[in-house]
């Protein structure tokens, strides 16, 4: 398992294209990728899909706690921080 | 890949979703939008109904979202014209329903996966 905190800088949250963004980077990966919203802790850990990321409502500021079970978990949990902290390419 | 069709009442109505959609899509989906009637009214033309599903039918098959049960009816009459063509017509309202289904589409899904998807509307508040 892998896990990691990162903080949402993108003005859109995860919403839209930074979710759309998000959802087909995990999809390249065999493990299990899940997410919580630790502003809004209430919402629950959810596995990463846009319905999820929709219910998450994410914002700017928000922290988020991913992790991954599975082979590959480690990439997974790297190449996706990365995404997040490079602001989606924008 | 499927690709998606969006039916409504109005032209703009239709071309705004496709709008929005596109953008989550990152430009890997065909989304093709009609609206209006041939006179350039509200309604939904059968006409462009066909001759868009024409255009961006694929093996992997194509998902129709509609704004109205007009659009529905627009869009069973536009299949039945066709005849032998993979498609499906969505229950899902139709901006979460594009939404969803445009994400889903995106990575590759089959079209049940891309149908379920867009169903998933119903199951959250936009409200919070």
């Amino acid at each position: 398992m892998a896990e990691t905190t990162v903080t949402i800088h993108h003005h859109h949250g995860l919403h839209a294209r930074p979710a759309a963004l998000l959802y087909r980077r995990t999809r390249q990966y065999q493990s299990t990728i899940t997410i919580q919203n630790l502003n809004r802790p209430e919402y629950g850990e959810l596995l990463i899909s846009p319905i999820n990321l929709l219910r998450l409502s994410v914002r700017e500021g928000d922290e988020v706690r991913l992790r991954a079970i599975g082979e590959d978990a480690d990439l997974a949990i790297a190449d996706i921080s990365t995404l997040i902290s490079t602001n989606f390419g924008d | 890949m499927v690709s998606i069709l969006i039916v409504a009442h109005s032209a703009q109505l239709a071309e705004g979703v496709r709008e929005l959609v596109e953008q989550v899509s990152g430009g890997r989906v065909v989304i093709a939008a009609v609206g209006g009637d041939l006179d350039g009214g509200l309604g939904t033309s059968i006409e462009q109904v066909v001759s868009a599903l024409r255009r961006i039918a694929t093996p992997a098959g194509v998902l129709i979202l509609a704004d109205l049960k007009g659009a529905i009816l627009s869009a069973e009459m536009a299949l039945d014209e066709i005849g032998n063509i993979r498609a499906q017509i969505s229950d899902a309202p139709l901006v979460e329903g594009a939404y969803l289904a445009a994400i889903e589409a995106s990575v590759g899904a089959t079209l049940e996966e891309v149908a379920a998807a867009a169903l998933q509307a119903y199951t959250m508040h936009k409200l919070h």
